[in-house]
């Protein structure tokens, strides 16, 4: 199940770094909102290094991991926040992006400074994913409200929600039941939450791609 | 495992397919709306511009009917009155007669020009309204003062039209009603700040209660003029000080020609 679980993470780290290398290149003129997109698949690719770096060339401790794992995760809330307030672009909307961030902001930065960080607080991304669920709905919300594109399936924005609020929905209870799978349940069993919750973010990024393939269809359009 | 991840690209899918389908029927069932509303305006703005003709068409009824008629009437009366024998009383009839018609050749000019659209067309609105203005300058009843702000632009032949009918409108009212001395004409061309051309028309009469009855008909037209060119409508009246007449459009620049305004 180990060797699964790094085949996994072998195989998520290859396609968000094609994610990252796409985004570099990509046009994001017509559409605002994917200006610095990049971003997002540029942090996914330090998490993996700094995955890969740990867990199979034991280059830092675990601690460190974990710490830089929250770190890199702040970041990604912070690029999330901001993905979301120029997408949905409505004052009262956005008022509500930036509540909900501050307010798992500030959480996770009191965790970060309590926490031992012997153990990958999980709590963190499971929260973190709620949050990203709550703008996810904002959008949709949004986009059944205003009918705001003529067709759906060519439209970036939707490819990237789906993608997120899929990962993010159904990773919550995989991050939110790790902990406790793991002091009271077989090795494996983590491993499996762990694997299944790595799938979803290749899942995710696939999505992402699809994104920039509709961005440089739009381009061409 | 497998069939964990099995269950959650299926999950996956029929998300997909869900957010899709219920999009594209929410889609269809707002572009039905959007049609029906285009449809209503459609019959709104058609509406309008039918009254706007029958109300036009009895100012032209009223016109012959209250002026020219009685005129030609007059006239008619004078010249079956001829006396063959007197031939001084003979001389005066005729030429009261003759004046008379040249007064209606010139009444009918007058509301010929006034009806016709040519002058704003060839022209443009500015040039239009200077002339009427002259116009009714010469009758001496009125001191009339026209200012234009910005830089003149041809507008859309409909609106330019609608434009001058509106002014008309106004300054028929105000002929008919206000028992004004002074008319004053702001014309101003907002390029800038607002893209809009705004057109104020100013007397110094009697006023009157917007919210009187019968206060009616002109005010009904230039109400649904305006709204035509999908502009704004103010109108403010005190009594004994005068009314102030607002017209505000968004500003289009006729595209078709290469037309620049005199001076322009």
């Amino acid at each position: 199940m180990n060797t699964l679980n790094n085949i996994i993470i072998w195989i998520g780290s290859g396609l968000v770094f094609s994610s990252f290398i796409i985004s570099v290149l990509m046009p994001t003129q017509k559409k605002i909102y994917m200006k610095g997109f990049f971003f997002c698949p540029f942090i996914a690719c330090l998490i993996s290094i700094n995955s890969i770096s740990s867990r199979f060339y034991f280059l830092y401790s675990m601690q460190v991991n974990f710490l830089i794992q929250i770190i890199l995760l702040l970041c990604d809330l912070i690029f999330w926040g901001v993905f979301f307030h120029r997408l949905i672009n409505m004052r009262k909307e956005s008022i509500k992006i930036v509540v909900f961030s501050s307010i798992i902001f500030l959480i996770s930065v009191y965790t970060l400074y309590f926490n031992n960080t012997y153990t990958p607080n999980l709590h963190i991304h499971a929260l973190s994913n709620c949050v990203k669920v709550i703008f996810c709905v904002l959008f949709f919300s949004k986009l059944f409200k205003e009918i705001l594109f003529k067709n759906i399936l060519k439209e970036p924005s939707f490819w990237i929600v789906s993608g997120l609020m899929f990962y993010s929905s159904i990773s919550i209870p995989f991050y939110a039941l790790n902990n406790y799978i793991m002091q009271n349940f077989a090795i494996e069993l983590a491993y499996t939450f762990f694997s299944i919750s790595n799938m979803l973010v290749i899942i995710m990024h696939f999505f992402f791609i699809k994104s920039f393939l509709c961005t440089i269809h739009l381009h061409k359009a | 495992m497998i069939a964990c991840i099995a269950i959650l690209l299926l999950l996956l899918i029929s998300f997909i397919v869900t957010i899709v389908y219920k999009y594209q029927h929410k889609q269809n069932i707002h572009s039905k709306e959007f049609e029906a509303l285009q449809a209503a305006h459609q019959n709104t703005l058609l509406e309008s511009q039918l009254e706007i003709q029958e109300q036009t068409f009895e100012n032209i009824s009223r016109e012959i009917h209250d002026n020219i008629v009685q005129k030609l009437t007059v006239a008619k009366l004078h010249l079956n009155t001829l006396s063959t024998t007197d031939r001084t009383t003979t001389i005066e009839r005729v030429t009261s007669s003759v004046h008379i018609v040249s007064q209606v050749i010139n009444d009918l000019t007058d509301l010929s020009h006034s009806l016709s659209s040519e002058i704003v067309l060839e022209h443009g609105l500015v040039k239009a309204i200077e002339s009427e203005v002259e116009l009714l300058g010469r009758s001496g009843l009125y001191t009339m003062n026209v200012t234009i702000m910005g830089g003149p632009i041809f507008m859309h032949d409909k609106a330019e039209l609608i434009l001058y009918r509106i002014f008309q409108e106004s300054i028929n009212n105000i002929m008919k009603h206000a028992e004004a001395s002074f008319i004053k004409i702001n014309l101003h061309y907002d390029h800038e700040l607002t893209n809009s051309f705004i057109m104020e028309i100013r007397d110094n009469g009697k006023g009157f209660s917007i919210n009187q009855p019968g206060s009616g008909t002109g005010l009904e037209n230039i109400k649904k003029r305006v709204a035509i060119l999908h502009g704004d409508l103010i109108i403010k009246s005190c009594q004994n000080t005068g009314t102030i007449i607002t017209i505000n459009i968004p500003l289009h620049e006729k595209e078709s020609t290469l037309q620049t305004y005199p001076g322009g």
